[in-house]
């Protein structure tokens, strides 16, 4: 059964077309990495997977079309981190964990026993647990986007979908986060992130797509898909791709000829 | 738990001091005696002035500054912007204007009930408007600016209809005490008048107070947690213009309660939203109860009016929150 399963997407929007028949599937335990230039329709697919933006073609979350579930139903299969979102509010770290829980309480239910032990996974596996009593406007940016990372996993939906969740963060964050995301896809989630950061994706997605002017060029693990070929199409760019002990590292090199 | 606690004690204590004072010769311990039940041998009129003239006129100022109170805290944190409130909005405005009007237009005898809901109606429209012109992803700064607008229009539309009145001497002055804001003369029927809508609308704005946690991160976040947005949006709307249709409908324009009851209440007590709506239903009660002692305290000197003493409160304390927000920027 897949996640997430995207057939013949196409969105117009004022006349150009901005998504041209994307077909995608993500399955439960893969961090798929979805890349390409600025405009390219990335963001604009990841808003038609959560259902706020309309689109053509067929969308399914675990195997059940979007359009036959409620907005509380899709929070339940999907979890999502927007991009460039916060509080200046000052609310304690922990009560913003806590809002993963929402899709899955009642009008005044209170937290159960089930919705705490969700929460306490998301805060130990981001290892914010230091943050948990501070307030959420003082926090850095590396830290704000971790708590809004426990956020999205307290929710326990089988998918996560990320809007360059490493944007605003240095290097060693980008790369913390993105640890965080590939350990909880081991243990089954499915991912779908937006990264801008080649280099990043090619580290820590098990596949990449490469989306140029609203249409799939590449989809496959990081060596094929971010190879010569796709890279010169999507972005005019050439990059050398090596294996190391680490993972795979890849090296903007220049323009293509 | 305690913090409800303590906010009720409070309003108990606010509802007791405003009470007891008042232009009749009555001693500030006898009437609070009274209230009490425990006073000997009290004369028909000193339980008139206290049970009847008093007190429903304090329950009318409670009633209605929930209502202002919990229009406030919900509008903040629908258009999540600190400064947003019935009245800088324009909503207490148009409330004013759909009051006016129907005291015009209809005969006196259908104005109990007319009056209301005309002020409901009007009040939703220009809620609808502002939100319209402002309410999405636009710049904290347009929303006060259509609030201005909107504000402005009601405010010389609601003149215009005063000013054809003027002739009718007696419904001229009505409607001037309405534009000013005003408890004078009101009694349990008023209450009875307000009270329903501000408790229901108060009711169903704590209903919604997580949703609007999860929208304080943003639209996208409240989205990815559930929330149908639209719906959301549309439900708090319709019991703002509810809650605050009814306040002006009985106590006429109370100016900036709203803004800082929120506020006070989220220093306090934190920013989650059931806390603050509930804590500012208690705080907007406090705050007019008592701005309407205050004005029956200096009667004899000042004819002070409650949207005055809220005004010359809230105006600064608006400021103020201008001034922080404009070193946020250039900061």
């Amino acid at each position: 059964m897949t996640a997430l399963s995207l057939a013949r997407i196409e969105v117009r929007r004022g006349g150009a077309e901005v998504l041209r028949g994307v077909s995608l599937e993500v399955r439960p335990g893969e961090v798929v990495g979805l890349v390409g230039p600025n405009g390219a329709g990335k963001s604009t697919l990841l808003s038609v997977a959560v259902g706020t933006l309309p689109a053509t073609g067929e969308i399914r979350l675990g195997g059940a079309p979007l359009r036959s579930l409620s907005r509380r139903e899709v929070a339940r299969r999907l979890a999502w981190l927007p991009q460039a979102e916060g509080t200046e509010l000052a609310y304690r770290t922990r009560d913003i964990v806590a809002l993963g829980r929402l899709p899955h309480l009642g009008l005044f239910a209170p937290l159960t026993a089930a919705d705490e032990a969700a929460i306490a996974r998301a805060v130990e596996d981001t290892s914010i647990a230091p943050l948990a009593e501070r307030l959420f406007p003082s926090l850095s940016e590396g830290e704000k986007q971790r708590v809004l990372l426990a956020r999205c996993l307290a929710q326990e939906a089988p998918l996560l979908l990320l809007d360059e969740p490493t944007a605003r963060l240095d290097v060693r964050h980008a790369f913390a986060l993105m640890a965080v995301v590939r350990e909880r896809s081991r243990r089954g989630l499915a991912v779908l992130a937006v990264i801008h950061d080649l280099g990043l994706a090619a580290r820590s997605c098990d596949r990449v797509v490469v989306l140029a002017e609203g249409a799939i060029v590449a989809d496959g693990p990081p060596l094929e898909a971010l190879g010569a070929e796709s890279l010169a199409r999507a972005f005019g760019m050439r990059a050398r791709l090596t294996e190391t002990e680490e993972g795979i590292a890849l090296t903007v090199l220049g323009p293509s000829a | 738990m305690r913090a409800a606690l303590l906010g009720l004690l409070v309003l108990l204590l606010a509802v007791a001091i405003s009470a007891a004072i008042g232009s009749s010769a009555l001693p500030f311990l006898r009437a609070l005696a009274i209230l009490a039940h425990t006073a000997d041998d009290v004369r028909p009129w000193e339980q008139a002035v206290v049970l009847d003239v008093r007190l429903p006129r304090v329950a009318v100022a409670l009633l209605s500054g929930a209502g202002l109170g919990v229009s406030g805290a919900a509008m903040q944190g629908l258009f999540r912007n600190e400064l947003a409130e019935p009245g800088v909005l324009g909503v207490t405005s148009g409330a004013t204007l759909g009051a006016v009007v129907a005291l015009y237009l209809l005969p006196a005898t259908a104005s109990p009930i007319a009056v209301p809901l005309a002020s409901f109606a009007a009040a939703l429209g220009c809620v609808l408007l502002v939100h319209r012109l402002a309410g999405g992803h636009a710049p904290r700064a347009s929303l006060l600016l259509a609030g201005v607008a909107v504000s402005g229009v009601a405010g010389a539309l609601a003149s215009m209809v005063l000013s054809l009145s003027v002739a009718d001497w007696e419904l001229g002055r009505q409607m001037l005490s309405w534009m000013m804001g005003g408890l004078e003369g009101r009694g349990w029927a008023h209450a009875g008048l307000v009270g329903p809508p501000v408790l229901v609308g108060a009711a169903l704005l704590l209903v919604r107070a997580r949703e609007l946690d999860a929208l304080a991160l943003g639209e996208e976040s409240a989205v990815g947690l559930g929330v149908d947005v639209a719906r959301l949006r549309r439900s708090v709307l319709v019991l703002v213009a509810l809650s605050t249709g009814a306040a002006v409908a009985v106590a006429g324009s109370i100016a900036f309660l709203g803004l800082m009851a929120p506020h006070v209440v989220r220093a306090l007590v934190g920013p989650s939203h059931r806390r603050v709506v509930a804590g500012s239903a208690i705080a907007g009660a406090v705050g007019l109860v008592l701005a309407d002692a205050l004005c029956r305290a200096v009667a004899g000197m000042v004819d002070l009016r409650p949207g005055v003493v809220t005004a010359l409160l809230g105006g600064p304390f608006f400021l103020a929150l201008l001034a922080r927000d404009l070193r946020a920027v250039r900061a």
